[in-house]
């Protein structure tokens, strides 16, 4: 599903080349639930952003079930986060000025859904999440855990065939945490491939395969 | 749509500083700008309601001496009843004459300035008004005819029908034969009562230029062709009627619908349609309106700058560019609609001023109709394109990398507009107070320029009957009793009036050394009362009254025929000889505006329309009653009529000073739109900043280092700004102000305070924010989110 070849990400800093990510080569398969770890500016999240569409890389081939992704055009990428791509946030990212029920329903207008089916959606995303008596509350009067549940059910509302985690749990206390992972785990059961990153080793646990991140380089855990 | 209204909404709540600050600003600028259409609307609506408006024309006259061009919009009586028979083109053709108010007598009722126009029976072929009572084929054949309007009827007769009933013009006893509905007030002329040509004695043969002339063309009529051939047969009239003249002539034809706003005649049957002025108004409204819209490109930026995030996140969640350039239109949409509605409830309270401003009945009802909701569609659309497009393109192209990366700060600030917005908008505030300044200086620079002539407490009574003349002498002892009074004079024309034109040459001189003249015909005592300065000789005596042997002439017209002191004296006007038996100096009878012509003053008429009185103090009701007694006992159905000839004077001045405050309305709101905008801005820049601020401040920087390198940043914006501002500036009103024959010289001074005044608001405004800021604990700010 994901194949990156020879990935290199750099930043022009004064005239020298700053490296993040260095000759990195990773595949992915469908289904997997990987957990990327590593110390902090390792550039995990860089390269998630570029597995996301959110960034590009400098140098290399990143390839998207078979499609290549250098070059992409702004409508093919909008395409891919609409249905194939869901992300959560370490600092959640919902959007403050809409409720909980008009957070999950966003990317699904987007996605073009009819109102009728986005009720049934969000509906059953409420009551898996156990949000039903949430949904008209606004971010702000909710807890951690309860709004990373909202940024979950916004990420997987759209049906993604993948789901990019950037340190889920990095502002919860470890019960929340759990209750996130063990939902993470039941959407991987479920079909969704998951790439996470974290600093948890419990959680990374979570997953069924493990690369550290050190200095850009990857380095798969066996 | 209902779900983005409710987000919207929240955003705007959200940003409610921006939104209040861009509403008021919009809010206004579509006032303006609604006003300006109504009045441009109404200016543009003259005549349209004649049926055929657009197949009736009117003759012109172009009367040719010298450089010199009068353009009338009177004809001879032969255009009418002469040439238009022999065109068949012209399906009717009228013509109206009309006379200055005059009293009318209905049974025992009196009614005072009523309009009145004599007219051909045509009348109501050329123009098809609609009757209330009778009909408009014989209305005005018969000459003990006539024709009244229905406000008239109906504050005579109520709702009678009044056919048939008798009244009384003067002393003319006429009976009505219809009655017409009122014209509107977008008609370039307008009457109470129409009286046939034959009414007035001698009138249909009078051989001047006496006569407004309309034509009602056949349809399909080659107008070119027609005007071609018409004109210049009426050319040959005019020079075959005034070949005595010293003078050419031309003639032009022009279509009704033009006359208001564009006819080149030089007055017109109503105060003719200020095309420059209009076009004044409009560039101060679209100034204002345009500030208000760079405020919201200014501060719709800095909402989207907050909402980062938002838009970062859209993308990640599927937005696709364009759904969010249409969400950011969207806002803007929105956000002008409040504005446009608030625009309407703020018309409502400044219209009837405007209305009393520009003189002009217009009404907010306007906006209700299928054109003014267009219009406002327009407005709306229009301004929330140009408010909303650009931030919606900068903001829109932000990337959720710039938000999961957490710099927002200083995301895209170098693609941001918010420097040259400000020059931009501070550039127009520098440029509109020098124009107000200037304006202002030269209005009271051309009030205070000596007129040549003395105006204190002088008034002047007139509207007397035509044979008042004959009391001139127990008149005058009489006025001269009472107290207040210090001096009498009287005259055809007076100060202020316009004088009368004639040709005049030294005695002896050829034919065509003859130049012309403009005449005033006083009584002996005007020079006096009027405290004319004497060159040389001396003013009429009483015993000169009467006699057409002796004038005396102004400066330039001494100048102009060569006279001095020591010169010949005899002058020919009339083809026997005159006497000059002085010089005054050049006084300013229309004001200070106008080049004064050379001019004469003769005693050689006894029949006067003015009593010029100097009073030694000012007018009581007191004495106003002695005079107007003294008055009726010579002309006992005398309604009083004075005017201060000062106030005459100052008259000439309104088209300035209306420019002035229409100048000085559009600074002042403009210059409070564009701060109201910049204090919006940097406080939301401030807030931003307020972190780092107070971080340094613990680190021991001081707080006036901060403040002097923002308020350097906001010195340069402005420097800049005038830079740009000061040819333009200069430039437009040097070409103002040589308009003038008589005007001050651009002002550095002026100028310098155009610049320096608004650079000390802004400063001060800007500073004390800062300060106030600045000087909070600040632990508060390191603390604030
Ligand atoms: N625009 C940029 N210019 C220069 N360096 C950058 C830029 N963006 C990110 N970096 C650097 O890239 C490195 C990796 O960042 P990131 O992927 O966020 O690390 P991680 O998520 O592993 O903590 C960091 O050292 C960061 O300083
Ligand atoms: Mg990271």
């Amino acid at each position: 599903m994901i194949n990156l070849k020879e990935i290199n990400k750099y930043y022009e800093v004064k005239k020298q080349r700053s490296f993040v990510l260095k000759s990195v080569n990773l595949t992915i398969k469908e289904g997997e639930f990987v957990s990327i770890m590593g110390p902090s500016g390792a550039g995990k999240s860089t390269l998630l952003n570029i597995i996301g569409l959110l960034d590009e890389p400098s140098e290399g081939e990143y390839r998207f079930y078979d499609d290549s992704m250098s070059n992409i055009k702004e409508k093919k990428k909008v395409d891919y986060h609409r249905n194939h791509i869901g992300f959560i946030f370490q600092a959640y990212h919902l959007i403050e000025e809409m409720t909980v029920y008009e957070n999950i329903e966003t990317p699904l207008i987007y996605k073009g859904i009819k109102n009728r089916e986005r009720k049934t959606i969000i509906a059953n995303l409420l009551e898996q999440f156990n949000l039903g008596d949430k949904k008209d509350l606004f971010p702000s009067q909710l807890s951690g855990g309860q709004q990373q549940l909202v940024g979950i059910a916004r990420a997987v509302a759209g049906k993604p065939k993948l789901l990019l985690a950037d340190e889920p749990t990095g502002n919860l206390h470890t019960d929340q945490g759990i209750m996130i992972m063990d939902l993470l785990k039941k959407l991987n059961a479920e079909g969704i491939t998951i790439i996470q990153v974290t600093h948890n080793k419990e959680f990374a646990k979570y997953g069924n395969r493990i690369i550290n991140l050190v200095d850009g380089l990857v380095e798969e855990e066996k | 749509m209902l779900k983005h209204l409710k987000f919207t909404l929240r955003i705007f709540v959200k940003s409610r500083l921006i939104i209040v600050t861009n509403t008021i600003g919009m809010s206004i600028g579509f006032a303006v700008c609604i006003l300006l259409w109504l009045y441009v609307s109404y200016e543009t609506s003259y005549d349209k309601h004649f049926e055929n408006s657009d197949r009736i024309v009117r003759l012109n006259t172009t009367w040719i001496e010298g450089n010199n061009n009068e353009f009338l919009p009177i004809s001879l009586r032969k255009a009418h009843t002469e040439l238009a028979p022999q065109f068949p083109e012209i399906e009717a053709s009228v013509q109206v004459f009309q006379m200055w108010t005059s009293q009318i007598k209905i049974e025992t009722l009196l009614f005072a300035g009523n309009k009145m126009l004599y007219a051909d029976s045509t009348f109501f072929k050329v123009f098809k008004i609609p009757f209330v009572y009778g009909s408009p084929q014989n209305a005005l054949l018969n000459s003990k005819s006539v024709v009244i309007a229905e406000s008239l009827s109906q504050k005579v007769f109520g709702n009678i029908n009044p056919i048939g009933k008798i009244i009384v013009i003067d002393t003319k006893v006429l009976t009505i034969s219809g009655v017409t509905k009122d014209l509107p007030a977008t008609s370039h002329f307008t009457y109470q009562v129409i009286l046939p040509m034959q009414a007035y004695d001698n009138l249909m043969y009078l051989g001047g230029l006496e006569f407004f002339t309309y034509f009602l063309l056949a349809p399909n009529t080659n107008i070119n062709a027609f005007y071609n051939k018409f004109n210049s047969k009426h050319k040959e009239l005019l020079q075959d009627r005034f070949s005595d003249f010293n003078a050419t002539f031309d003639s032009f034809i022009e279509p009704l619908l033009d006359l208001h706003l564009y006819t080149k005649s030089d007055f017109d049957l109503s105060p003719k349609g200020d095309v420059k002025k209009n076009i004044l108004v409009a560039v101060i409204a679209l100034i204002i309106l345009l500030m208000a819209t760079v405020n919201c490109i200014n501060l719709f930026i800095v909402m989207g700058q907050n909402r980062i995030k938002e838009l970062g996140m859209r993308k990640v969640i599927g937005a696709s560019i364009s759904s969010l350039k249409k969400q950011l239109l969207y806002e803007s949409l929105l956000q002008n609609l409040i504005a446009i509605i608030v625009s309407v409830g703020l018309l409502t309270v400044i219209l009837p001023i405007f209305n009393s401003f520009v003189q002009r009945p217009l009404l907010i009802s306007s906006i209700f109709t299928l054109s003014g909701f267009f219009t406002l569609l327009s407005f709306w659309i229009v301004t929330s394109i140009m408010s909303g497009a650009y931030p919606a393109y900068v903001l829109s192209k932000s990337t959720a990398i710039d938000v999961l990366k957490n710099n927002n700060a200083n995301t895209n600030s170098k693609r941001m507009l918010t420097p040259s917005i400000v020059i931009f908008q501070f550039a127009i505030v520098v440029f509109l107070l020098f124009s107000l300044l200037t304006v202002r200086y030269q209005l009271e620079f051309l009030k205070k320029k000596p007129l040549g002539l003395n105006l204190h407490n002088v008034v002047s009574f007139t509207n007397f009957n035509r044979d008042i003349y004959l009391h001139s002498q127990s008149i005058e002892s009489q006025l001269l009793e009472i107290p207040e009074v210090e001096d009498v004079a009287f005259s055809l024309h007076t100060i202020g009036s316009g004088p009368s034109g004639q040709g005049i040459k030294l005695y002896g001189a050829s034919d065509d050394a003859g130049k012309s003249i403009d005449e005033y015909r006083v009584y002996p005592g005007f020079c006096k009362l009027y405290k004319f300065e004497l060159q040389w000789g001396r003013f009429f005596r009483p015993d000169e009254l009467g006699k057409d042997d002796v004038i005396i002439l102004n400066e330039s017209a001494a100048d102009m025929l060569g006279i001095d002191e020591h010169s010949e004296k005899i002058v020919d006007m009339f083809d026997f000889p005159m006497r000059v038996i002085g010089v005054v100096s050049d006084f300013m009878h229309q004001g200070a505006k106008s080049k004064v012509n050379p001019m004469e003053l003769s005693c050689r008429g006894l029949r006067f329309w003015n009593i010029n009185i100097r009073l030694n103090s000012n007018l009581s009701e007191n004495t106003r009653k002695k005079i107007v007694n003294i008055i009726k006992e010579h002309d006992p159905d005398y309604v009083p009529k004075y005017q201060f000839i000062n106030d005459i004077i100052n008259g000439f001045y309104d088209n300035e000073s209306q420019v002035m405050r229409i100048v000085g309305f559009g600074s002042i709101v403009a210059i409070l739109i564009s701060l109201m905008g910049l204090l919006a801005l940097t406080i939301y820049q401030l807030k931003k900043r307020m972190k780092e601020l107070a971080i340094r401040r613990i680190m021991g920087a001081s707080s006036i280092n901060i403040l002097v390198s923002l308020i350097k940043k906001l010195l340069k914006q402005l420097i800049w700004a005038s830079l740009l501002a000061t040819p333009i500036a200069l430039w437009v009103m040097s070409y103002w102000l040589n308009g003038y024959p008589y005007h001050i010289q651009i002002s550095y001074l002026i100028l310098l305070l155009s610049i320096i005044l608004p650079v000390l608001l802004t400063l001060i405004t800007v500073g004390w924010l800062l300060l106030r800021v600045a000087n909070k604990n600040p632990i508060e700010n390191v603390t604030y989110k």
